[in-house]
Formats: structure tokens, sequence, C-alpha cells
């Protein structure tokens, strides 16, 4: 009787578990299958671009490239000087020091000759106090602001409302960009200078690489198994999943770390929100929402070719709390963005990209943790052979990998940063690898970042740097 | 490939490659051509010749590790460079950036694309 | 214990989806694999030709006689494929008589006819690469042509007005024109910067197209056209700027603050000077703007202007306008104009309280020091 019941039982959460299985991976593939298209049509553009050389151009916009930075002593000089030596003719350098508690500040003063601009700043920021602001006279187009700590969107709101350039770069210190990279993320601003409000680029594990002076002069995988479990995932998440949805004019998210905005509408819709862990995904909802409302022609869009190198969290409990961060700041940016969910009003965004992105990136881990756990039940309980067991687990395994080197096959198809055959075979590798344990992992991490939720924790979960010769 | 008929140098800072090369190919019968990938490596190669320094810098604007303004800066600071003419050779064609290139000391201003014949002619007039 | 659950009939479902996620996979693993191999020898064969094959075009192009057919008569696939990319990159940062030699060396190679080729094809990106190679190329283009097979689309549009302003051609400007400015639309920077090429040192005919057409275009195109014409060369006293003018009165902030934008060279003219400054029934008045945008770019344009008006208004605004970034740009421009010291003393001091005036200025002369 109870063997019976809880076998209707198991059956009928398979059922849901196989359907919801079905609906999330054929969303993948679509997403997937669109960004091959989108892909196609970057390559086909990059082939004819420079018609015109755009640094002649009086009508190139100008880009502030905001810096915020808590602690980054030990990369902080590096990481600016790369920033100014960026190829882009018009370009200010603006670092924030978010009130370190080490000599950030101190080591910037030093290496490029600051002065602190002698008056009170009469422009009101909607951060915490700015101090002073100091000018290079080493580097022209270096501003540093010296302000209380605040957090991360803090100091970027700081920055975005004491620059008069008309778009600005959201970069984290630690991070390398492409020397060509910044013209190619700001390239949709010259494609369509009315409409684009927001691009995008792609993010690339830093460990494992060789940088010196502050320029990626060798892309490598990372040697711990951690990190190069996510060199696969992020190839995945940007060639399949934003190219994707940039593709059905979708796009939810801009990586805080590399993303460009028009400074004047990201001011009117009030800057980052502090309140947020996932600052960068609310920013993009909010965007959406407010020029849907104010009925504007807008545009937000993801360049691929662009890269910016990150260090990525080397351990498991470092990368834990990333993820339970983004899980949670997932939840809250969605529930206080619901009523775009499912609403036509918003085009593709509210009919698919939403429900869908729900479905498969909220509920979707969380669905996937509940399967396992059942299965293996069934199976302990001698309720499911063990052949289906098995299947089930190749089946879902298949599906992801084939994902997964649909990411690295985009790579090899494009721009090829990961260039001999054999990093190309790791990647393949890992791909396979990635479903033995690593994903099992990340659903429990969802449902812990759920429970957090529930429990209303609103920790960031530092990450200590170490400097890019690490 | 015909032999510098003086022992001169010119260094020619930019981190293109086949622009160093259409100017290195272009000048080597004028003088001897050394070349740098980067601001640093032109910095650096300038201070190990602080005795004989080349008697023209022909610089790149944008480049990594230090760019040329920066470079710029540095040379006009450094009297042992005060004969070393600098011919600016950019992609960045706007007047403000002409007058703050020939402010900070640049001896000549060029825009890139260039012409190899009128680099070399500029040359010949920079160095006096 | 055979009797197990009934998930196990969807046991041959499952072996179906095993099978075809299976080839799928070996087919994506092949294809990878297979294609960074070859892709990877094909760059260190190409790295290894590279040197020597630039050496001798660099010989030669410099030398008496480039001779380019007998030397690329002895060349193989893969050189030509090197030498091709060596014509590509240098075309670009190359002009004067080495530009018209590697033309020559080009058209040896059959890039001309290749851009040719490409630019008559169905395919749109194929026409906008052949579009780019013809420029490169300077080859001489038929402007009925150039109309006929960029119409369809914003890119071709701008790539095609593009292609006629580079090659000077004598259609470029009522062709090039026609194709950027007839449909009404916003146009990309490289459309915005051909519009300029065109106009940059007379837009009179530019202010005529405006006059005509400006009805057609809506805000976006309006704005981007006024944006143009506040680059070029100003134009004669003879040319009428009502177009210009009629956008200070507009609905759209933004097309105010481009009309004003537009009108900064011409502080000279009577007509003007009294529409932006002028006492009475002006169209446009800084008192009564509510956008601080709008504002700000007329405080640029006052401090361009610099007249007796419109330094009164300057020195006004940094203590009465309510929003922090126009007063900060009043007061840059006045010291821009050398006058930020005139703030507060004599004529210019505030009637009422001028709280946080002080600081601005103090702010703006402060910026002003160290950035020298």
């Amino acid at each position: 009787m109870i063997r019976e019941l809880a076998a209707t039982l198991l059956e009928s959460t398979a059922l849901v578990v196989l359907v919801y299985y079905l609906f999330v991976n054929g969303s993948y593939l679509l997403v997937h299958f669109a960004a091959l298209f989108e892909l196609r049509d970057e390559m086909r553009e990059d082939d004819w671009g420079p018609l015109f050389s755009p640094f002649d151009s009086p009508f190139l916009p100008g880009v502030a490239i905001v810096v915020p930075a808590y602690d980054e002593a030990p990369v902080i000089v590096e990481s600016v000087q790369s920033m100014l030596d960026t190829n882009y003719p018009d370009v200010e350098v603006v670092v924030v020091n978010d009130g370190s508690t080490d000599d950030t500040l101190e080591r910037l003063v030093e290496a490029f000759d600051l002065v602190a601009v002698d008056a009170t700043v009469p422009i009101d920021t909607p951060s915490e106090p700015v101090h002073a602001v100091y000018r290079s006279t080493d580097a022209l187009s270096l501003t540093v602001v010296d302000k209380d700590n605040g957090g991360r969107a803090d100091a970027l709101n700081a920055g975005i409302w004491l620059t008069d350039q008309p778009l600005f770069c959201a970069v984290d210190a630690d991070s390398i960009i492409d020397r060509d990279g910044l013209l190619a993320v700001v390239q949709p601003f010259l494609n369509h200078p009315e409409e684009t409000v927001a691009t995008g680029g792609t993010i690339g594990v830093a460990n494992g690489c060789t940088v010196e002076d502050g320029q990626m002069t060798t892309v490598g995988l990372p040697n711990r198994l951690l990190p190069r479990l996510q060199v696969s995932e992020y190839l995945r998440a940007f060639y399949s999943g934003r190219l994707g949805l940039d593709r059905l004019q979708g796009l939810l998210l801009i990586s805080g770390a590399f993303g460009v905005f028009r400074t004047e509408v990201v001011r009117q819709v009030g800057g980052y929100d502090t309140d947020n862990v996932t600052e960068d995904f609310e920013l993009v909802m909010r965007l959406h929402q407010r020029l849907t409302a104010w009925d504007r022609d807008y545009r937000v869009e993801f360049v691929p070719g662009p890269v910016v190198w990150t260090e990525v969290p080397g351990d498991r409990e470092a990368l834990r709390r990333q993820r339970t961060r983004w899980y949670r700041g997932l939840l809250a940016t969605l529930r206080q963005y619901r009523p775009m969910v499912g609403r036509r009003r918003y085009g593709p965004l509210g009919w698919f990209v939403l429900p869908a992105f729900v479905l498969a990136e909220a509920v979707g881990p969380l669905v996937e943790g509940f399967g396992y756990v059942v299965v293996l039940v069934g199976f302990a309980l001698g309720l499911v052979d063990p052949r289906f067991t098995l299947a089930y687990f190749a089946v879902t395994a298949g599906v992801g990998l084939v994902l997964s080197w649909g990411g690295v096959y985009s790579e090899v198809w494009s721009y090829r940063r990961y260039e001999h055959p054999r990093q190309v075979l790791e990647l393949l590798w890992l791909g396979v690898l990635e479903n033995f344990g690593y994903r099992q992992w990340k659903t429990y991490v969802a449902w812990r970042g759920l429970f957090e939720y529930l429990r209303g924790v609103e920790s960031w979960g530092e990450m200590t740097r170490s400097g890019f010769d690490d | 490939m015909t032999a510098p008929e003086t022992d001169e140098t010119i260094l020619v800072a930019d981190d293109d490659e086949e622009i160093r090369e259409v100017i290195r190919f272009k000048l080597q019968s004028e003088a001897s051509v050394v070349t740098a990938a980067d601001g640093h490596e032109c910095w650096e190669y300038l201070q190990s010749h602080r005795e004989d320094p080349p008697s023209v810098l022909v610089l790149d604007v944008m480049m990594p590790r230090m760019n040329g303004r920066q470079v710029l800066e540095r040379v006009r600071d450094d009297e042992a460079f005060d004969a070393m003419a600098v011919v600016v050779l950019t992609s960045i064609g706007r007047s403000d950036q002409v007058v703050e290139a020939l402010e900070t000391g640049a001896t000549d201003y060029m825009n890139k694309p260039f012409s190899p014949d009128e680099l070399l002619a500029r040359i010949r007039r920079a160095r006096g | 214990m055979t009797q197990y659950d009934p998930v196990t009939p969807s046991g041959d479902a499952l072996a179906l989806v095993t099978i075809v996620v299976g080839s799928l996979l070996v087919v994506l693993f092949a294809f990878t694999l297979g294609r960074s191999y070859w892709l990877a020898r094909d760059d260190r064969r190409c790295a290894a030709r590279r040197d020597d094959r630039r050496s001798e075009l660099l010989t030669r192009l410099y030398g008496p006689d480039p001779d380019w057919t007998s030397w690329v008569d002895g060349l193989d696939a893969a050189d030509r494929t090197v030498v091709r990319s060596l014509v590509y990159t240098q075309l670009r940062w190359v002009r004067g008589t080495e530009r018209e030699r590697l033309r020559d060396l080009a058209s040896v190679l059959g890039l001309d006819a290749r851009a040719e080729r490409l630019f008559a094809s169905e395919r749109r990106y194929e026409r906008l690469q052949g579009l780019t190679w013809l420029a490169l190329l300077g080859r001489p283009v038929d402007a009925e042509t150039v109309l006929d097979r960029c119409r369809d689309h914003p890119d071709t549009r701008a790539a095609g007005a593009r292609l006629l302003a580079d090659t000077d051609h004598s259609e470029a400007r009522p062709v090039g024109t026609e194709l950027l400015l007839a449909p009404g639309r916003p146009l990309s920077v490289l459309g915005v910067d051909t519009l300029y090429q065109l106009y940059k040192h007379d837009a009179a005919e530019l202010v005529a197209w405006a006059t005509r057409e400006r009805e057609r275009w809506d805000e976006s195109l309006f704005i981007q056209v006024l944006d143009v014409f506040g680059e070029c060369s100003t134009v004669g006293p003879g040319v009428s700027l009502e177009w210009v003018l009629a956008g200070l009165d507009a609905a759209s902030p933004r097309v105010r603050a481009a009309a004003l934008e537009a009108l900064t060279g011409y502080g000279w003219r009577e007509s003007v000077r009294t529409a932006v400054v002028g006492e009475r029934e002006a169209p446009f008045s800084h008192r009564e703007e509510r956008e601080p945008l709008v504002r700000r770019t007329a405080y640029r344009l006052y401090g361009e202007w610099a007249t007796p008006d419109a330094l009164d208004r300057l020195a006004e605004a940094v203590w009465r306008d309510p929003d922090d970034r126009a007063r900060v740009e009043a007061a840059r421009a006045l010291q821009r104009a050398d006058c930020l010291s005139t703030v507060g003393t004599g004529e210019r001091a505030p009637t009422d309280g001028a709280s946080g005036t002080d600081h601005v200025v103090a702010w703006v002369d402060a910026t002003a020091g160290v950035d020298g």
C-alpha cells in the first residue's frame, strides 16, 4: 500500500521533472540556435567593419571608464595604466576609491602624480559623501574620486554623477580589458547612436592567463579544477546564453564587470540600486521597464567580440558565496519586476525571455536538484530500474554536454581565444567533467541561496584579491 | 638593402607591427631604424641610450604599457632628449588632439593613414 | 523483483533520446576539434611566410619598379592569401604614391574584380564587403549603380554614400545625401560622419536640403542633421537659418539643445542673437527653459559668444540655476571666457540669496588650476 503510494508519487514527480526538463532544455536549445545566427551576423559585420576610422570622427562619443575600487592596492596601478592605454581616443578613467582600508589611494597618488582639487564638489551625488576629487598631472584623462565606503553600486553612482562623458563603462579594478575591447563594445552605440542605451561584452576567466603590465599576453587555462570548470561555464553562458537572448531581443543581463551605458539615461532612472546584491542585473531590468514605460525606442545589446578578463573564485567556499549571492539577487530582482513577466508590452522580452528565464534560471536548478534526490531515493527503495537511473543521468548529462560543446564550437568558429587544439580538447573534456559533481553541486547552491533569500541574508560575500601574477 | 650613410638612429614606436615595418623599410636607407612595440619599450630604449639618443622619435599615441602622451611628457621633461625631434603619428585626427600634442612638445604631427614619402620629408625637416 | 516502477516504459524513448543526443555529440566533437586543428595549422603556415612576403612586398613597394605581375606569378596559393591580407592592412594605413602602387598590386591579385563581384551580390553583407573593398581600392563607381544597390538598408545606404564621398565622386553630394537623408530614419555614426564629410567645408546645400525636407524627418534625424551642421564650417550671411531657429521652440528638449549647439558658431548673426539672447519674444529663454540639459547647452553657447549679454546671463545662472550640473557648466563657460572672477561682483552681483554659488566658483577655479 505504502509502496504503491510511493510509486505513484514517484511516477508523477518524475513526469513533472521530465516535462520541466524538456521545456527548460528546449528553451536553452532554442536560445543556442538563435545564438548561432547572431554569431554568424557578428562575424560578417567584422568582415566589412572598417569602412571609416571612427577615431577621426568628431561624432565618436567620449567614454568614462568608471572603476569602483575597494582595497585594490595590489592591482590598482597596473589596472588603471592599462585602462589609460585603451585603444580609444576620447576616454576618461574615473577611479572611485570606496573608502578603502588599505593604501589604494596612496598608490594612485604616487604613481600618477595626483593633485586634490582644493574645493568642495558642487554636484550632489546619490552616494555616500565624497571627500575629494583628484586630478592627475601625469595622465590628463585620469580622475580619482575619494569617498566613504558604500559598496560597489554606490561607488559607481558617484563616478556616474561626476563625469561629463556621454557614455560610461563600468569595469572592476581587478579586470583586464582587451586593448581594442572598448571600441568594440561601444560599436552598437555607433551603429544605432539614437537608440542604444546599454551594451555588454564577454567575460573571460583570467586565472591561468599571463598578464604583463596590465596587458593580456597569453590566454591559458587555469591550473586548478574549479576555475577551469568555470571557463567552460562562461563560454556556454556567453556564446549561447547572452548571444541568443540578444538575437531574441531580450537581453536581460549585462555583467557588472563589462558594460557600457548612456550616462544621461542611467542618471534619469536613478543609477545603480545600492540595496540589490546583483545591481548589474537590476539596472538592466529597470532600464527595460522605464524605457518601455516612457515609450522610448531603445536597444540593449550584447557584443561577443570584446572580452574583459577577470579573476574567478578559486576555492569552493568563495565560489559558493558568489553563486548564492547571484541566486539571491536573481530572485529578489525577478520578484521586484514580476509584473513584466509574460507581458506583451515588453515584446519578446516580456512574453518569451522573462518567463523562460524564470523557469530555467530561477526554478530550473531547484527542480533539477529535486529530481536528483527523487531518482536516488527511488533507486534506493528499488522503485526505479537501475538502467533507467543510468539513462536518466546520461541524457541529462548529454543534453548539458550538447550545450557546453556548442559553446566551445562557437568559440572555435569565431574568435578563437583558446587557439591551441590542445586547449580546445581540454575545454571539451571540461564540458564532460562538469556533469560529474559540479553540476549537482550547483543545484545544492541554488537551494541554499533560496533559503538564504527567505531568511533575508544580504551579504555580498567578499573576495580576496591576490594581484594578477598569482 | 642600402646601408645608411650616417650613423644616426631613428626610433619608431607603434603597437602595430605592419606600420612599424612599413616605416622601417622606408627609413632604413636614411638612418638605422630601431623599433619599439609599446610605450614602455620605447621609454626603456631611450633610457638606455641617454648618451647617444636617436635623432628622431616617430611616436604613436595609443599604445599599451604607457601611451604616447605619457612618453612625450617624459621626453620633454628630460634634457637628455632636448635635441631629439618627435614626430607624432596617430589615427586620432581631431584638431584639439593635434594642438595638445604640439603643446606638449611634439616637433611635428601626422595623421594615419599617412604617406611614407611625406613622413620621410617631415623627418628630414624635423631633423634640421 | 521484476515489477519495476511504471516509469520503465519510457525507457525506449529514453534510448532513442540517448542515440540522438549521442550522435549529435560525436558530430560536435569531431567538428570542433577538427576545425581547431586545421585553423591552428593554417595560422602556423601563414605566420611562417608572413615576414618573408612582407619584406619582399615592401622592398618592391619602395623600389624603382615594383613589377607586381612577375612577383605574384611566382607565389603559390597560400602565399597569395598572406599577400592579400598584407595588402588589406597596408591599404588602410598608407597614402600617397605607395597607396597607388598597393592598388596596382591589389588589381594584379584580382581583388578589384572580387570587390565588383561582391558589390553586385544579392546578399547584403557581401555588398557591404564589396563597398569596403571598393573604397579601399579607390575604384571609380557609377552613382546610379550605388543608388540602385544601396537603397535597401540603412547600413548599405551609409556605406554607399561613404564610398562616393571617399572617391570624391562628382555626384557624391546629391546621391550621397539622398541615400542618407531620404528615408527619415536615424543614421549610424558612419552615416552622420559621411554627411559631415560631404558638407564640412560648405554646408549651404545641406541647409537647402534641410529647409526643404525637414518636415519629413523624425526627431532623431533632425537632431543628427543639426549636429552635423554644427560641426561644419559656418555658412555665409546669405544662407537662411530659419530651419535651425525653428528648433529652438520645439517640444523635444533634445531638439532644442541640438538647435542651440548648432548655432554656437553664429553669434555674429543679428537674427540668431535676437533669437537666443533677445530680451523680448525670443523663441528661446533660458529662464523659462525647464530642462537642465538644454540650459547646459545654452550656457556653453553663451560662453563661446562671450557678449556682455551672454556673460550676464552666465553670471546669473551660476547663482540662480536650480540644477547642480547646469551651475557648474555656467561657471565653466565663464572660466573659459576668463570672466569667472566677475561672478558676484559689481553689476553681476546676485540680488537675492546666493547660497551655494561660492563653492561652484571655487570648484571650477580649482579644477582649472589643477588641469592647467
